[in-house]
Formats: C-alpha cells, structure tokens, sequence
C-alpha cells in the first residue's frame, strides 16, 4: 500500500523568483500581479532592469548560484551573472545585482530566473524596472 | 459697416477659442507622455519554496 507524505521543502536551486509585493507601481508601459513571477510589459521601448537576488545555503556543501533574466521564457545569456563557487561550505549566502537596459517588446513578459545545482534558498529579491525609452 | 466690424470681432474670439482648446489637448498629451513607467517589485522569505510529494 503506497503512503503520500506532503513535506514543504525550500529546495530551489533553479526557479523564477516569484514577487509578493510592489512597491512602487506607475505608469501603464508594465505591470505585476503579486505573488507572480510574471512581469508584463505593455509599451514597446527601452527598460533599465536592476535586481538583487539573496541566496542562503544552509547544508554542507558547494555553494554556487545564478541569476538571469528571461523573456518570453528565453534566457537572455548576456544578463547570467554567476556567484562564487565555495566547495565545502557549511552554511553560506549572497546578494547577486545587476542593472541591464533590454529592449522590449508589447506583450512580452520579463522574468528573473535563479540557477543552480545546489539546494540555493533564494530569501528575498527585488527588481526595479523603468522604462526609459 | 458695423455688421462687419461685429463679424470680425466673433472671428477673432472663435479663433482665440480654438487656439485655447488645442492649447489644453497638447499640454495634456505632454502630461500623459511624461509620466514615469516605474515598477519596483520585491520578494521575501516563504515567497519562493516549493512542496514536494513523495510515495513510500
């Protein structure tokens, strides 16, 4: 007889960060539903992008995050921005940044996407985003 | 000669009329063209876990 046990893991390593607030909403050229981790861009032009992303280890292990940005769920490899690779690390964590300016489309959807291989908790980010074009 | 000077005075107000309401459509589409696109979005602990099922 086969058992189901639901357990609640912060296991990420890779994931898109999902956003439970805004902060600062104006305009109509993008917005974000809460709790999403879709950012929605309704003008086409020019958007300066800043973000930090906070990665907590708290295993023995090797400790090694990314960050990145997707559109359209199509990695944009010039924004990978790589952390340190710590082998043998108890307990770690780090605040990956970035400020990049993408030219987006109407209709795309930004996202910012973690990546690793290792169990990475990503505690807290934030992005800022202004269109400037 | 009067009629004509009162037909141009009505001109001239029609014209000063017109040139106000363009006036107030552009000061309003400059407004609407330069108002900021900002979007400060944050996530904090618990936002990004994920549960997992497992058979055993």
């Amino acid at each position: 007889m086969q058992q189901q046990k639901k357990e609640i893991t912060q296991k990420n390593g890779t994931t898109t960060i999902k956003f439970s607030e805004n902060k600062i909403e104006e305009g109509n050229a993008l917005t974000h539903q809460a709790g999403s981790d879709e950012i929605n861009i309704h003008e086409t032009g020019i958007y300066q992008i800043s973000y930090q992303l906070y990665g907590v280890q708290e295993v023995t292990g090797t400790f090694n995050f990314n960050a990145i940005l997707l559109v359209n769920d199509n990695a944009i490899q010039d924004t990978f921005n790589e952390s340190s690779v710590i082998r043998n690390s108890t307990e770690n964590r780090m605040t990956l940044t970035s400020t990049v300016i993408l030219r987006l489309q109407e209709g795309d959807i930004l996202k910012l996407s973690g990546v690793s291989i290792e169990d990475i908790i990503y505690n807290n980010a934030r992005i800022d985003i202004e269109k400037i074009g | 000669m009067c009629c004509d000077h009162n037909w141009n005075k009505i001109i001239i107000v029609f014209l000063i009329l017109i040139l106000l309401i363009f006036s107030v459509i552009i000061i309003i589409n400059n407004k609407e063209n330069n108002q900021p696109n900002i979007l400060v979005a944050t996530a904090k602990k618990g936002d990004n876990t994920e549960e997992r099922y497992y058979n055993y």
